[in-house]
């Protein structure tokens, strides 16, 4: 093995030491949770109604909120990535804009578009088709989906970008049509980044708070998601609260494990 | 003549009168590095298309600037065989030979039989399970010739098929090149900036250059 040869100032590798504040600071929260869980109860504490129905909720609003996502996103970052349009750099704006506003804002946002009262199409989305999407889980869906469709978007640009265009056009050469080519080689250079970004955005969804409570209620049973719940909980039954974060936790940890490879490997 | 270019093509600064003819032969072409011997290849594969003039291969049209026809590269059957091979890093050997076969409507098990026999005539039958990372240069580059010719394409080229392969496997590489390119009838194409390749593995040579207006394609020197 080579002795590594290192070109940086002495006084940055004296950050080292310092680097631990870091991992200690993100560690510790981590552990302080651990020790909230009363390991005894943790499965009848998961198991009463209201945790019960809110991780169900979750799961299931996540997933539809990925699934409508992927619907989306996917012609948008192939039209980004791929197609030359005026305003392209405005619709890219536009994409990162759920990222960094205010979740809150962001539910204000869409009860000002989707709201049955006084909500630009909300009205009529419940007069002429019968659609109310405040206070149900379509809306729950909506709001998961507003703040997770940006992760998806820019991995799967970020991914299309990535593609060395040699690899479409042996495949030209080849005999594939456009189609096959899309399917053979282009969808298949993409995956890791789809699957990247369809990690992200449903961890991304199935963290949500602000803008579903904000836009979709806090109706137990129909909007009440878990991080809600845990919110809630914390007051009433701290056990409760504490076994559904753990299980949101466990939920996170194989996201992190989904994304192996990318962003960390374990050893090299 | 098999091969019939009569045409202009500008990119970006690049502006190329290409008037070339090739039979049933190899093909050298040579010039300065940057002048446009890569366009040259890409622009016959069907990569880019002519602002002027046109393209014929076996007396069929291929690309008419002013009728605005043009053949796109996947009904063309002009293999391409690129600088650093673009195997598919996905695919095993055998799967990035069995491709092309597939594309032309060969079901899977005997797309694979054929380019295991493909692979195999290579010498390189061992490493059909081999992804591309786990070959060497050489090998990658055996496999890219294979994959390029094992649909029998109707004209071949080949960008600088030599330039990534060390001293021993250039001699091999370039018997094997030799003898394949024989093999096939057809136009073949080769572009190469070593006066040896282009000597021992072509029947004649043409060399890209500067005229004052625009780059031209003239007789090599011999």
């Amino acid at each position: 093995m080579a002795r590594s040869v290192r070109h940086s100032p002495r006084l940055l590798r004296s950050l080292l030491p310092l680097s631990l504040l870091a991992v200690l600071f993100l560690a510790l929260p981590l552990v302080g949770l651990l020790q909230g869980v009363r390991w005894t109860s943790l499965l009848s504490d998961l198991a009463a109604p209201q945790a019960r129905e809110a991780l169900g909720l979750s799961l299931l609003s996540s997933l539809l909120a990925t699934a409508l996502a992927l619907l989306l996103g996917l012609p948008l970052a192939w039209s980004l990535a791929r197609e030359r349009f005026p305003g392209r750099e405005l619709v890219r704006a536009l994409v990162i804009l759920p990222m960094v506003l205010p979740p809150v804002v962001g539910g204000l946002a869409l009860l000002g578009a989707y709201g049955r009262s006084g909500g630009l199409i909300g009205g009529w989305l419940h007069q002429a088709l019968g659609v109310q999407l405040t206070f149900s889980l379509a809306g729950v869906v909506v709001a998961q989906t507003f703040v997770a469709l940006p992760f998806l978007v820019l991995a799967v640009e970020g991914g299309l970008r990535g593609i060395d265009p040699r690899y479409e056009q042996a495949a030209a050469t080849l005999g594939a049509a456009p189609l096959a080519c899309f399917l053979r080689v282009t969808l298949r250079l993409l995956l890791p980044s789809l699957a990247a970004g369809t990690a992200l955005a449903w961890a991304r969804a199935l963290g949500e708070f602000g803008a579903t409570i904000t836009f979709a209620g806090n109706i137990e049973g129909r909007t009440q998601t878990a991080p809600l719940a845990v919110y809630l909980l914390l007051e009433s039954q701290p056990a409760a609260a504490y076994a559904l974060s753990f299980a949101l936790v466990l939920l996170s940890l194989a996201v992190i494990i989904g994304l192996r490879g990318r962003w960390w490997s374990l050893g090299r | 003549m098999s091969l019939e270019l009569h045409g202009l093509l500008t990119l970006g600064s690049l502006r190329l009168e290409a008037h070339l003819e090739v039979g049933d032969e190899i093909v050298a072409v040579t010039g300065a590095n940057g002048i446009g011997k890569t366009t040259l290849l890409r622009l016959i594969a069907g990569l880019l298309a002519l602002d002027s003039g046109s393209l014929r291969l076996h007396g069929r049209l291929l690309d008419e600037a002013a009728s605005g026809l043009f053949v796109p590269p996947h009904r063309r059957q002009v293999g391409l065989m690129f600088q650093d091979h673009v195997l598919f890093p996905f695919s095993t050997a055998l799967e990035n030979v069995a491709f092309p076969l597939r594309r032309q409507g060969l079901g899977a098990t005997e797309a694979r039989r054929r380019a295991q026999r493909q692979l195999d005539h290579y010498g390189i039958g061992a490493l059909a399970d081999r992804r591309p990372p786990q070959l060497s240069g050489g090998e990658a580059q055996r496999v890219a010739l294979a994959r390029a010719l094992v649909g029998r394409p109707a004209a071949l080229l080949l960008d600088e098929p030599l330039s990534a392969l060390d001293a021993g496997a250039r001699a091999e590489f370039r018997r094997l090149l030799r003898d394949q390119l024989s093999a096939l009838p057809g136009p073949k194409v080769l572009v190469s900036h070593d006066q040896l390749d282009s000597a021992q593995i072509c029947d004649r040579a043409v060399t890209l250059c500067w005229n004052g207006s625009a780059v031209v394609i003239r007789p090599a020197p011999p």
